[in-house]
């Protein structure tokens, strides 16, 4: 019990702390981000938030945090506007033609999310070798090198995690 | 200033949410490092599948990596397994794109550890794509490409290392991140090192001695120990053997017998570089002796070829080839890589017979090198001139 009240003394003392860096520097960042990369406000606004969780999964060791944070928005600033750099616009009338990665949607996107939740549903060991081979793109001798084994026994176990996230599926699905 | 209120109480809400998740994970990972490896066949249970926990489990694998690689592996795998399983959406960015990223990282460690560099650099490659997913982890991805950059200077691909630590240095320095920063230095002159560009190496190990922090003994250590066999092949003797003692010193304060006795074949080294063969020698056998005591097979063999060399240099032929002899002894004994009995065979039989013995050691002592990280390297004798 006196651990338990200990531990959420701590976690409130913590949250305080955190509260407070928030406040202090939550205007500076997104200033930061608007002043010197001209994005909109609202985006400079879901980075810095961005960053104060970055900055909580790192606080043991940092040394600045104002220095850490204003670092931090900076390189997230540089980093959203590369990616947003890949984006082509459409041309106008595309918004009348369909897409056609579309065209199927009402079969696929029941499908994919079938595959996630059947994925969600098999073991440890299957977990890692689906992620490796279908996530990840690994051929099965490098599933085989990442789990020790040969390329044999990764296609075996592949094939075996397969059946399985099928069936445990299924099976969630019956009443 | 409603919307901030807002927002921060989000984010406290998300904190105090991730450190009651790991504060419930400690006891099970705890009773999981206890356990044996069936956990890998059972299902994930519910409770296990938070951030909390990949964390938990993360920060094992980086805890026991050096002192067992392959458990490290395993508790990393087993992270990633359950951030794998975490439904979408279940966490704002970037958690859920730091614990994957987290947990690659440590994959990547792990395989770095027991030499298999290609499955490290997947596992590093995996690593980005995570912290890819979200814009706030520059820190995150500037670190894994440090460690991309020790697996290629492993690789003997120096160049491509030397160009990776030039890019991450500014990136890390802007986050104040010294400790990071003094290993980017630390690399680099290895890299030189290992390229021979002493002099620059000597310049990079100074700069990082006068960066590292004061409570990082470790690495202050690791520095001066490099630094004295830099000023050795610099032809600094006395600075060289200063450097080393300092370095012992330190590493014997902190406990890390290995590395003592690494720092002990570096002092042999340099004594056999200045052309004293009778210390070396004697230097030299009781660094063997050390290695086959700690069970380091591998650094005991290695460390046998400078005593071959050293014996050599003192006119012990004989003793020379009996020591070979023994060696091949011991990595037979151990079951150590069969390509690397057949190159201490080789030599076995070539010190009979060759007028350069110094030769034929220097090449197998090299070849061994080098099956540390390509075991399925095949063994060729030396080209005859």
């Amino acid at each position: 019990m006196t651990a338990a009240v200990h531990t959420a003394t701590a976690l409130d003392e913590r949250t305080d702390d955190f509260g407070a860096i928030y406040e202090e520097n939550y205007q500076l960042l997104v200033r930061t981000a608007v002043k010197h990369y001209h994005i909109s406000e609202l985006d400079a606004e879901a980075l810095a938030h961005e960053v104060f969780l970055a900055y909580f999964l790192k606080a043991h060791e940092v040394i600045n945090s104002r220095a850490w944070l204003i670092s931090a928005i900076c390189n997230a600033t540089k980093y959203f506007l590369r990616k947003r750099a890949r984006h082509v616009s459409l041309p106008s009338e595309s918004g009348e033609i369909p897409d056609p990665s579309l065209e199927r949607v009402n079969d696929a996107l029941p499908d994919r999310l079938a595959a996630r939740e059947a994925f969600e549903c098999v073991t440890a060991k299957c977990q890692i070798a689906l992620r490796l081979r279908y996530l990840e793109g690994y051929s099965v001798p490098e599933v085989a090198a990442e789990l020790n084994t040969s390329p044999k026994y990764a296609q075996k176990l592949i094939s075996r995690c397969l059946r399985q996230a099928k069936n445990r599926y299924r099976k969630r699905g019956e009443p | 200033m409603t919307a901030v209120r807002e927002r921060r109480d989000e984010f406290l809400q998300t904190i105090a949410r991730l450190t009651g998740e790991r504060e419930a994970a400690r006891g099970a990972v705890a009773a999981l490092r206890a356990s044996s490896s069936e956990l890998w066949d059972l299902d994930i249970p519910s409770e296990w599948r938070t951030a909390g926990f990949v964390q938990e489990l993360t920060s094992v694998a980086y805890e026991i990596v050096e002192s067992n690689p392959r458990e490290s592996l395993g508790f990393a795998q087993l992270a990633l397994a359950i951030a794998t399983s975490i439904p979408a959406e279940t966490y704002p960015a970037p958690i859920q794109a730091q614990i994957e990223g987290a947990a690659w990282k440590e994959i990547g460690t792990a395989h770095r550890y027991i030499s298999e560099y290609d499955a490290a650099l997947r596992a590093y490659d995996s690593a980005q794509r995570a912290y890819g997913g979200a814009n706030a982890l520059a820190q995150d991805s500037a670190v894994v490409e440090l460690a991309r950059a020790i697996v290629l200077a492993e690789l003997e691909r120096y160049e491509e290392a030397l160009k990776l630590l030039a890019t991450i240095e500014p990136i890390l320095r802007d986050f104040q991140d010294h400790r990071h920063v003094v290993q980017v230095r630390q690399m680099t002159a290895n890299v030189y090192f290992c390229q021979g560009r002493y002099h620059q190496a000597r310049a990079e190990l100074e700069k990082a001695l006068s960066e590292v922090q004061f409570d990082d003994a470790y690495t202050r250590a690791a520095l001066t120990n490099t630094l004295g066999a830099t000023y050795s092949q610099l032809g600094r003797t006395q600075e060289a053997f200063l450097m080393l003692q300092k370095a012992r010193a330190m590493l014997v304060d902190l406990g890390m017998t290995g590395e003592v006795t690494r720092t002990d074949w570096s002092i042999a080294r340099a004594v056999l570089g200045a052309g004293d063969f009778g210390k070396a020698v004697e230097l030299l056998r009781t660094v063997r002796q050390n290695f086959l005591a700690l069970s380091m097979a591998d650094d005991a063999g290695l460390a046998g070829l400078d005593l071959a060399d050293a014996l050599i240099a003192n006119a012990q032929l004989d003793d020379a080839r009996h020591l070979v002899e023994t060696v091949l002894h011991e990595f037979i004994n151990k079951k150590l890589n069969h390509r690397a009995v057949t190159a201490l065979s080789y030599l076995r039989d070539v010190l009979r017979t060759t007028p350069q013995p110094l030769r034929a050691v220097d090449h197998v002592r090299t070849y061994l090198k080098r099956l540390r990280y390509e075991p399925e390297r095949i063994f060729l004798p030396p080209p005859e001139k």
